[in-house]
């Protein structure tokens, strides 16, 4: 093997000799960096191990889950020439995107930032809605929602506050800004995300087919521009910091935590939109996210079969004295790499130039299939481009049932003495769990969130889905979305949990009036290289598969974070679910709260029967253990058919779906709408082995509705 | 109710929505009833009065 073969880097600190040690601190095991110079044939300069460290991270390459990913359906089986084709599927390019007829579409997808927030909670938050948006306009499309998932430890820790606080303001502070309504989301407050926290954040936007772009290089000598804010030296290598646990010594990584500036993005996007309406300007277009410049130049250059070629003196930067390492793997926000049609550079610049946002050419389209990088001239990085893309390694990792799942299967009340609630602890166990931080209303939270902008929400934060008017040119259309994942029992049950995780989400959907439509989830778990931890991935991914499949609904993109880890140890495997439906007429927009006295309340799917994976175990027992509940696809499939076909047909004025807390919690949820009600229950004729279940259980498919 | 039965779905009338604020309970052990008025200030204000404590920095 060679030592390295490109001439010095003008900055004498790369020159130094890449030692296994720093290829240990660039998290590259010493097979993948072998791997890494047989694709080069030579040895790495540093530039060259920074970006194979960072394309090669879990959060760029999905080396230890490609293979389980390949389970989920990409395509809707239903799907008419009409509505409901997939038009860009899941892994293709940045967000997925489906259609929902006239020629419109709505491109989607969930991502997380959660590393980042776990050191810097309102920037790592903040820059989260960032990434999320640039991701849905890279597409041509036109952010109109924001979403958000969010996990959290216990509110009585002092650090939990901070982070909660942070997390939230630094939402509320980009997306308000940005002028993208916060529309819904879901929080969990958890002792496993103790000090590794979970910020999930969807944006889902509007595009006519013709408008969608993509992020392939073609065309020899096109020209590549770079777009947007200035480089810094913010979030230096944030992906592969998102790819390591979090330790004692993490805060030590706060130069990886990226800084946001939502009105330079609101100009971007605005930019962005006017070039791309352009016909035949913009032949490619992509978000410089997750490894900045390294990742936007070789995974463009991957997808169109091409070469890119840049000079890192061309790239704007608001720093001096940055070395090609920095602006390689910086990862400054609001910035996108645009490969443009030859000769007609004057467009593009005139466009940003009106919205007084950089737009540099930095280099151009080759047919050499390498990414090269110069510096004040000289080559400095020179890689084949799909080396770093689908050359990244693939792992098959090691899956061990946790131990813990036998105890917690076996475990029944009766086997553990556990004495069924009588009527005083049912009368305390009632206000104590609607007060517990989980069940209890988030309005603290989303009250800070701007949910009015753009005047499309019609059912705010607070219900089962989140319902948005979208305007379509002349028409308008309804979609409903859901956020779910019960991290508890995909920790008691994975497989099943997660697929309770869709079938909720779903419900949900169906309880607002709406046909669910498509899915993107973001599977946040542990570290994989832990036997234990990578079972848990593997029978969520089983599980989610499954569920997708049978409702025929699609997974049209998502994210993957691993080693959600604090020193106390993984996280509960936590496979978040955002599903959007179609809601045919405004007429059958349906909302949780119980209208008016009077209202008949109708239970459907039976009597609640489990106590397993409850909160009622946890607020009220403390206990963490049994089976989750079960779920029967072809029941709940009728059921939701059902209730859909009712609402359709004018019959339920509410319906709501009973979920965290059991029965009452969900009645009283039902009762707490705009106007004071009561209600009157007689569940003694229900069949109920136990009292704690029938009132408190969480048994699946189970919502009460009122009829109109 | 027929329709649910046709449908094969399970469905237990369980009650009325009442006009008087209270949350009442028939159970096979007894009756139990809430204010609701009170259960919803627990809801609602929980997470409000547990950031109204100091967190970290």
């Amino acid at each position: 093997m060679k030592r390295a073969g490109l001439p010095p880097n003008p900055d004498p600190v790369l020159n130094q000799l890449v030692t296994p040690e720093l290829v240990k601190k660039h998290g590259l095991l010493p097979d993948e960096f072998e791997q890494a110079r047989r694709h080069l044939g030579r040895d790495l300069t540093l530039t060259e191990l920074g970006i194979f460290s960072v394309m090669w991270s879990e959060h760029c390459s999905y080396k230890n889950t490609r293979p389980l990913l390949k389970g989920f359906p990409t395509e809707k089986s239903g799907a008419t020439a009409e509505f409901g084709r997939v038009l860009v599927k899941a892994g293709e390019e940045n967000a997925g995107i489906i259609d929902v007829g006239d020629g419109w579409a709505i491109a989607f997808k969930i991502e997380s930032h959660n590393h980042p927030s776990a050191i810097e909670p309102f920037e790592g938050a903040a820059t989260g809605v960032g990434g999320i948006i640039r991701d849905i306009f890279t597409m041509g499309a036109r952010p109109v929602l924001l979403t958000n998932s969010l996990r959290f430890g216990e509110l009585d820790s002092a650090a939990t506050r901070r982070l909660l606080r942070g997390v939230v303001a630094g939402i509320a502070h980009y997306g308000n800004c940005v002028g993208v309504p916060t529309v819904g989301g879901d929080i969990y407050f958890d002792r496993s995300y103790e000090g590794n926290p979970l910020v999930n954040a969807l944006c889902l936007g509007t595009l006519r087919h013709d408008q969608i772009r993509r992020g392939k290089a073609t065309g020899l000598g096109n020209p590549v521009y770079y777009v947007g804010a200035a480089t810094g030296r913010d979030g230096l290598g944030g992906a592969a910091f998102a790819s390591r646990e979090l330790s004692a010594e993490s805060a030590a990584d706060r130069p990886a935590v990226q800084k946001g500036d939502p009105f330079m993005e609101k100009l971007l996007i605005e930019a962005c939109l006017e070039m791309m309406a352009v016909p035949g300007l913009v032949v490619g277009i992509q978000d410089m996210g997750a490894a900045g410049l390294t990742c936007s130049t070789c995974e463009t250059a991957s997808r169109g079969g091409a070469g890119i070629e840049i000079e890192l003196d061309r790239v704007p930067q608001r720093e001096p004295g940055m070395n090609s390492y920095e602006i390689m793997l910086s990862e400054s926000q609001e910035r996108m790499l645009v490969i443009v049609q030859a000769g007609r550079e004057g467009e593009i610049e005139e466009v940003f130039a009106k919205w007084d946002l950089h737009a540099s050419r930095v280099g151009s389209v080759t047919d050499t299939g390498r990414m090269v990088v110069r510096h004040h001239g000289v080559p400095v990085a020179d890689i084949p481009a799909s080396a770093l893309t689908d050359g990244a390694p693939v792992y098959q990792r090691e899956a061990r049932r946790p131990a813990y799942l036998d105890e917690s299967s076996r475990w029944t009340p009766e086997g553990a003495g556990l004495a069924d609630v009588g009527i005083a602890g049912a009368q305390a166990a009632l206000p104590r769990l609607l007060s517990h931080p989980t069940i209890a209303s988030k309005r603290w939270v989303y009250r800070q969130y701007d949910h009015m902008v753009q005047h499309g929400t019609v059912v705010l934060p607070g219900s089962d889905a989140a319902v948005v008017r979208l305007r379509l040119g002349p028409g308008e259309k309804f979609i409903a979305i859901s956020n779910d994942c019960n991290g508890r029992y995909c920790y008691l049950n994975p497989r099943r949990g997660a697929m309770i995780a869709m079938v909720e989400c779903l419900r949900n959907l169906v309880c607002a009036g709406a046909t669910p439509l498509a899915m993107t989830d973001n599977l946040n778990f542990g570290n994989p290289y832990k036997p234990e931890n990578f079972y848990q991935l593997k029978e969520c991914v089983a599980g989610l598969a499954e569920a997708c499949r049978f409702f025929d609904v699609p997974v049209v993109g998502g994210n993957v974070s691993l080693y959600n880890e604090s020193p106390a140890g993984a996280i509960d495997p936590t496979p978040t679910v955002s599903v959007v439906g179609f809601i045919e007429s405004e007429a059958h927009i349906t909302r949780q709260f119980a209208g008016s006295p009077g209202g008949r309340l109708i239970l459907l799917g039976g009597a609640p029967s489990e106590i397993g994976g409850s909160q009622f175990l946890g607020i009220i027992h403390g206990m963490k253990t049994g089976d989750a509940p079960a779920v029967d696809l072809d029941a709940e499939k009728a059921l939701q058919g059902f209730l859909l076909g009712q609402i359709k047909a004018g019959r339920v004025g509410a319906a709501h779906d009973l979920s965290e807390g059991g029965l009452l919690v969900a009645v009283c949820e039902m009762l707490f709408g705009p106007a004071p009600l009561g209600a009157e229950l007689d569940l003694s004729g229900l069949p109920a082995p136990r009292q704690d279940a029938l009132l408190f259980g969480e048994s699946q498919g189970r919502p009460p509705t009122s009829r109109r | 109710m027929a329709a649910a039965k046709a449908a094969g779905v399970p469905a237990n009338p369980i009650g009325e929505v009442t006009a008087n604020g209270k949350l009442g309970v028939r159970t096979a052990r007894g009756p139990l009833e809430w204010d609701v008025s009170v259960l919803r200030v627990g809801w609602e204000t929980s997470i409000e009065t547990a950031m109204k404590r100091p967190g970290l920095g």
